[in-house]
Order: C-alpha cells, then sequence, then structure tokens
C-alpha cells in the first residue's frame, strides 16, 4: 500500500508533537544541581515551574541584592498570599535548592576544629620518575630528600611540580555553622 | 451575594499586570476550547460542518487567538512577575529571562504546537469535509490536542500538587472535558442552529447532546479530585481567597449546569417538532437562547478559572 502525502504529514505531526512534549518536560535540560544549569539559574533566577505561587513559603532572602528592577517589591511571603510567581534575581546560597534556604543568613563562628581532608592522590613530580630506575624500591633516599628540601626551602609553589607534593593528613579550618531560623 | 460579584471584586482589586496576565489566560482558554472542542465537533459529530463558513472562521479564530495569547503569555508572566509596566511585556531582556524558566520553556512549546496546529487548520480548510473524514487527520489533530492541553496542564497548580501524577491525569481530563462542552456549544450556535436545516438538526443536536453530557460528568469528577488535591480541606475552601473564587466557580456552573439542563430538555421534547417543522424559527428560538445563555455563562466560568490560576490554593 503506498503511504500517501497526508499519512506522512500525520506521522510528522506525532513526532513533533512528541518532541515538543519532551521539550516542555525539560528533557536533556540539566538542572542547577547537578552543575550544569541554564544561564539564568547559574545566575539565581528562579521560579516554580507554574504561574501559582511556591505552595511553601519562602523564607526571606539572606543579604540578597535587592537592587534589580525585575523582582518584586515585597517579600515572598507576601507575594505568596497574592499568587504572584517568584523571579528574583538573587544571588544563590552555597548549596541547595530555595526550598532549604536557612532562614536567617549562615553565621561564620571561626571553631578550631581538626577537620582530616579527603585524601587527594600523591603524585611523585618529574624526580620521581627519574630517579624510579636507580634507586631501589623501599629506600628511604628519595622520600627523605624531598621532604627536608621541602621543608627546608620556602620554595614550595616551585619545587613540587618538580619533587611532588603529598598534602598534609589534617589541618584547622574555621567550619561555617548554620544557623536555623525561629 | 449577586453572581459574579466576587469575581468583579477580583478584578477591580488586581494589579494591572496580574489583569492582562488573567485576560490572555482567559482568551488561552477560550481559544483552546473554540479550536479543539470545534475541531472534536466538527470530525466526531458534523465532518460538513468542516465546509461550512462560520464554522471554519469560528476555527480560524480560535488558533489565531491561541498563539496569540501563548506568545503574549510568556511576556506578561515576566512582567506580573516582576510587578513592571504592561509595555514591558515585550522588552527582549526581560522575555530572555523567563524563557530561561520552566514557565517560558513549557510556553515556548505550545506556541510551537499552536504553529503545528496551523497545520491541521490549513489542512482542513483546504480539504474540507474530506479531511475532517479521513483518520490520518484525525489522528493528527488528536496528537495536537494532547500536546496543547498537556502544555496547558504543565504551568498549573496541577503541577506543584503533592500527588502529581493523579492530579495531572485529573487536569488533563477537566480541560479535554471543557473544550469539548464549549467548543461544542460555540460550534452548535454559531454553524449549526443558524441553518436550522432540519436533517443536520436531527442527527447533530442529539449527538451533541450526549457529548456535552459525558464531557460535564468528566469535568466535574475531575473538578472534584482536583479541589481536593490542591486545596485539600473545607476550612481552606471556606476561607481562603483561592476557595472563595472556586466557590464563584461553582455557583455559576450550577446556573450553567441549570441552562444546559434546558437544552438538553428541549431536545427531548422539541427537537422531533422542529425536525418536522423543517427548523422553524419560532420551534428553534428557545433552544437557541439557552445554548447562547450556556455560552455567555462559560465564558464567566473561564474567567473564574483564569483567577484561579493566578490565586494560591493556600494548602
Amino acid at each position: 500500500m503506498p503511504v500517501r502525502r497526508e499519512q506522512v504529514v500525520a506521522a510528522s505531526l506525532v513526532g513533533s508533537v512528541v518532541v515538543v512534549l519532551g521539550f516542555a518536560s525539560g528533557l536533556g535540560v540539566h538542572n542547577a544541581a547537578d552543575g550544569g544549569g541554564t544561564s539564568a539559574q547559574a545566575g539565581g533566577l528562579s521560579t516554580p515551574s507554574s504561574a501559582s505561587p511556591p505552595m511553601t513559603s519562602e523564607p526571606a532572602q539572606p543579604g540578597g541584592t535587592q537592587s534589580s528592577d525585575s523582582q518584586y517589591p515585597g517579600d515572598a511571603r507576601g507575594q505568596a498570599s497574592t499568587g504572584q510567581p517568584i523571579m528574583t534575581e538573587l544571588p544563590l546560597p552555597p548549596t541547595g535548592p530555595v526550598a532549604t534556604w536557612p532562614a536567617q543568613p549562615p553565621t561564620t563562628t571561626p571553631t578550631p576544629s581538626v577537620t582530616p581532608q579527603p585524601e587527594t592522590p600523591c603524585h611523585p613530580g618529574l624526580l620521581g620518575p627519574l630517579l624510579a630506575p636507580v634507586v631501589q624500591p623501599g629506600l628511604p633516599l628519595v622520600g627523605g630528600l624531598v621532604a627536608g628540601v621541602t621543608t627546608a626551602l620556602p620554595l614550595n609553589g616551585l619545587l613540587s611540580p618538580l619533587v611532588g607534593a603529598c598534602p598534609t593528613t589534617s589541618t584547622t579550618v574555621p567550619t561555617t555553622t548554620p544557623t536555623p531560623g525561629p | 451575594m449577586a453572581m459574579g460579584e466576587l469575581l468583579a471584586q477580583q478584578a477591580f482589586a488586581v494589579p494591572e499586570a496580574r489583569a492582562w496576565y488573567v485576560i490572555a489566560r482567559v482568551l488561552d482558554y477560550t481559544a483552546t476550547a473554540l479550536f479543539l472542542g470545534g475541531s472534536a465537533f466538527v470530525t466526531l459529530l458534523w465532518p460538513a460542518g468542516a465546509g461550512e463558513r462560520r464554522t471554519r472562521r469560528l476555527l480560524t479564530v480560535g488558533w489565531v487567538f491561541g498563539l496569540l495569547s501563548t506568545v503574549a503569555g510568556i511576556g506578561l508572566e515576566g512582567v506580573w512577575a516582576t510587578q513592571r509596566p504592561i509595555i514591558d511585556a515585550v522588552d527582549w531582556q526581560l522575555l530572555q529571562q523567563v524563557l530561561h524558566l520552566d514557565f517560558g520553556r513549557v510556553w515556548v512549546a505550545k506556541a510551537l504546537l499552536w504553529v503545528l496546529a496551523g497545520v491541521v487548520l490549513a489542512d482542513l480548510l483546504h480539504r474540507g469535509e474530506d479531511a475532517a473524514r479521513s483518520v490520518a487527520w484525525r489522528v493528527g489533530a488528536l496528537a495536537i490536542g494532547v500536546g496543547l492541553l498537556r502544555t496547558t496542564g504543565m504551568t498549573g497548580h496541577a503541577s506543584d500538587a503533592a500527588e502529581a501524577g493523579i492530579t495531572q491525569i485529573a487536569d488533563l481530563v477537566h480541560l479535554a472535558g471543557m473544550c469539548l462542552w464549549v467548543g461544542g456549544l460555540a460550534v452548535l450556535l454559531i454553524g449549526v442552529l443558524p441553518r436550522r436545516r432540519a436533517q443536520e438538526l436531527a442527527v447533530v443536536v442529539p449527538r451533541y447532546s450526549t457529548l456535552a453530557l459525558i464531557s460535564v460528568l468528566a469535568v466535574l469528577a475531575a473538578g472534584a479530585v482536583l479541589a481536593w488535591q490542591l486545596v485539600g480541606s473545607v476550612d481552606a475552601v471556606l476561607h481562603s481567597g483561592y476557595g472563595q473564587i472556586l466557590l464563584t466557580k461553582l455557583a455559576i456552573l450550577l446556573v450553567l449546569l441549570a441552562a444546559a439542563q434546558a437544552s438538553k430538555s428541549w431536545v427531548k421534547r422539541r427537537l422531533d417538532l422542529a425536525v418536522v417543522l423543517r427548523g422553524d424559527a419560532a420551534t428553534v428560538r428557545p433552544f437557541v437562547y439557552s445554548v447562547a445563555a450556556e455560552t455567555v455563562l462559560v465564558l464567566i466560568v473561564l474567567l473564574a478559572a483564569a483567577f484561579l490560576v493566578t490565586a494560591s490554593p493556600g494548602r
């Protein structure tokens, strides 16, 4: 049975609708949490998918700059009652979506604590492969040499590509502790 | 409370940007109902209507306003969200911001579907009754219809509900039932009744009466599911702005159903007489009045639906 033109048109329409619906559903669009957000998301511009306000009342944004002319005049909680969508140019918090933002800005308390750093691979640098044929495995010669040089000379940044550098196993860093809102 | 008083209060109380957005949504709903419901009416009940001038104009008007209101809705969403002057609806920077959001993506897809719907319409206008009777045209029109209804539901409150699957299905059924009912009413009023052809009345009107009954039942059932999912409690219905608009919509719907019952009663009692009298104007006139009343009330219900879209369910 020969294929008629109207059948081709109908099949094309069905295929086009499937593609367009896939596009509308966001297939292939990476969200911001995956690190591949759209430019608007990366810029901190967010809105629910519907024209309705968010179902969860959003707290006031921590330290957001309110100077843009493309944002609501009031706070988000007030807008929720009027049914306006959320489209604000506000900086995204360091972690999490909008719904998980703390109600108050996080307070930074320089609490000394010993935090184990994640282990990073130790690359021996350029000297390692060069000395490997002439140095027997297990001898402390190269390891002691490298440790002595890097400790004695303040040229760690220059020498590390050459002799290699391994991170220390522990360090003291200030931690940021978010304070939950009222 | 007088009928529609609350809606009138809402209309005067809303800011300018929201009012424009509501107008765009009313046009969007009406155009979708005219185009999809009208096309369904033609292909299911009255293929000869594809060659009738007024019906073709009605479908064309539905397509034009559907495309325009969708494109305008993208800019108006941005204006409403940012509380800018209405002229900024065509501001390119603002449009770019909206286009990067979920809403913008869905409405761009919807605009593309309206463009594809132009292919369906052009084929119907070109081939007339042959197109309305062909399986290929029906398949294409069905695909476009499902796509338009789906994209409309993707930006409503249904997309935010807790049980999104059930709510989205209910929303699709609600919209489809509305389109079949309202679009059929419009074609009946503008296309079928003015011709007063006895044979057409005898065939088309009883069929539409059955289709309208099924559509109304689907609208009511799906609407009940949506109300339960979106509002969730009687208290929220009684004490929230969303609930009050919903109650107003239901009140108008009851009046609308009364008019629909009058139409159905005429079909049951007087249609045979009208056919015997070859579409006598005096005999058909009460039916025309009740259908016209239904159509006007439907527009008010769509206005209430547009307000519901822009209001918070307040769960």
